[in-house]
């Protein structure tokens, strides 16, 4: 009997980093879009620089998701 | 194409529909309790999403028509018990609101008709032990670990983040993240079905030995799964979404992508792993990731109890629905009057508790005390 360890190493693997990288990613997105005052409350609207950080971030999200999908097919 | 093999590939589509409203909490739980989607449109997203995922892979299905049982030594009759044994389980389970998983539920049942039937040798252990019983025990904790780490993370990253706009922004996150869920789901499990019809096909002589199944059994499965999720199984999905662990946005969002990118993979290499025990491992590192003690861990051992039980007790069911029907017609017609009672009984029992889209958010309430006066009066009557 051969248990696949590889195999399982792999979704592993891929679940950590593709998965956690995605969560990380999105996070690092929300932050950059969220800036905060003192108490918690939005402090205006985002500068451009970091809407483009925002939007370089979700776009590697939308990648990451678009490769799961591709892996299925 | 004969009776019995219409019966088994309709009852098969049934047991596709009993999978589709167990598991709509596997996508759309913590979506609907943190209010990301409204209850109807998160059940009607997931079930077009499942109904794609169908088409994309046939990799599981290779695996359960050619791979956990020696379809040498079965019949139509065989795997039509196995389908009861799942169907009722996959019921009892839903009835009392317990996320156990679809597909062991299938695997035991057709473990369990096949022993009776044709001996121990016609089950292939060793397939069962490497594709099913391993990454069952490794896919939740796998998933577990990854949404853990991701919450911690997150919640980390985002501590200086306004408040709202952060929640916001999880809320829109978790719309792509659970779709992903039901588009895995629809790769994974509608494929389960497949491949039984598929199994069914080759035991009566209609496909050769090793084949994949055809167009017309991959669209019918995908719609019977559809269907079953529209339905949405909302006790289910109140438990997931509710009594595990208080989740927010960010943790459901971390838990659902943790467990789609977990089925995806295990998906891409054919391992039929249960989506279910991915997905409830994943909420509960995700509460895990914030807060150890945020974890109801009376509940979550009680779906663990599920888990470890659904196997053997699909099994016991499948044998003893197999045994009845391989004896003959009456016996398949005995088994499907059974079926078709105790199917009946369930509905009506979740009727009276029931529970659908506009109260799975409620809170649980605990039943009232009675006053003394109305004990005293129902006393003195």
């Amino acid at each position: 009997m051969n248990v696949p360890w590889r195999d399982l190493g792999t979704v592993m693997m891929v679940a950590l980093f593709l998965g956690g990288g995605v969560i990380v990613l999105y996070a690092i997105g929300v932050r950059v879009l969220s800036p905060a005052s003192a108490d918690g409350e939005s402090a205006g609207r985002p500068t451009p620089l970091r809407i483009a950080i925002t939007s370089l971030c979700f776009a590697v999200c939308a990648a990451a998701v678009g490769y799961g999908i591709y892996t299925l097919l | 194409m004969d009776t019995l093999v219409i019966v088994v590939i309709v009852t098969a589509l049934a047991f596709d529909f009993t999978n589709g409203f167990h598991d709509t909490a596997n996508a759309m739980a913590t979506s609907i309790a943190t209010k990301a989607l409204r209850p109807r449109v998160a059940v009607a997203i997931s079930a077009v999403l499942n109904l794609v995922g169908a088409f994309l892979s046939v990799e599981v299905a290779k695996t359960i028509s050619s791979g956990l049982v020696d379809d040498a030594k079965i019949t139509p009759a065989v795997i039509f018990g196995g389908l009861v044994g799942a169907i009722l389980w996959n019921l009892v389970t839903w009835l009392v609101g317990l996320p156990s998983s679809s597909s062991h539920a299938l695997f035991g049942g057709l473990i369990g008709a096949t022993w009776i039937a044709a001996g121990g040798d016609a089950v292939n252990f060793g397939t069962v032990v490497t594709k099913v019983i391993v990454p069952a025990i490794a896919s939740p904790i796998i998933a577990g670990a990854v949404a853990a780490t991701g919450v911690f993370l997150l919640y980390n990253i985002t501590r200086r983040a306004a408040r709202r706009r952060t929640r916001e922004g999880f809320r829109h996150g978790q719309v792509v993240s659970a779709s992903l869920v039901s588009l895995a789901h629809g790769a994974n499990d509608a494929q389960k079905t497949m491949g039984v019809i598929t199994l069914v096909l080759i035991t009566a002589g209609v496909l050769g030995a090793g084949s994949g199944p055809p167009l017309w059994v991959i669209f019918t499965s995908g719609l019977a799964i559809a269907l079953g999720t529209y339905f949405g199984g909302w006790r289910i999905i109140r438990t997931v979404g509710h009594r595990l662990t208080k989740i927010e946005p960010q943790q459901g969002f971390a838990a659902e992508t943790s467990a789609a990118t977990v089925i995806l993979a295990s998906s891409h290499l054919g391992y039929p792993l249960s989506t279910t025990q991915v997905t409830s491992g994943a909420v509960i590192g995700s509460g895990i990731g914030k807060k150890l003690s945020e974890v109801k861990w009376g509940v979550a051992g009680r779906i663990a109890i599920a888990w470890g039980l659904t196997l053997p007790a699909a099994a016991a069911i499948g044998a003893l629905a197999g045994r009845v029907a391989i004896s003959g017609t009456p016996g398949v017609l005995i088994v499907a009057g059974v079926l078709v009672a105790l199917a009946t009984t369930f509905y009506l029992l979740s009727r009276r508790n029931k529970v659908d889209s506009h109260n799975v958010n409620d809170e649980p309430t605990a039943p009232k005390p009675r006053s003394k006066a109305a004990v005293t009066s129902r006393y003195a009557r």
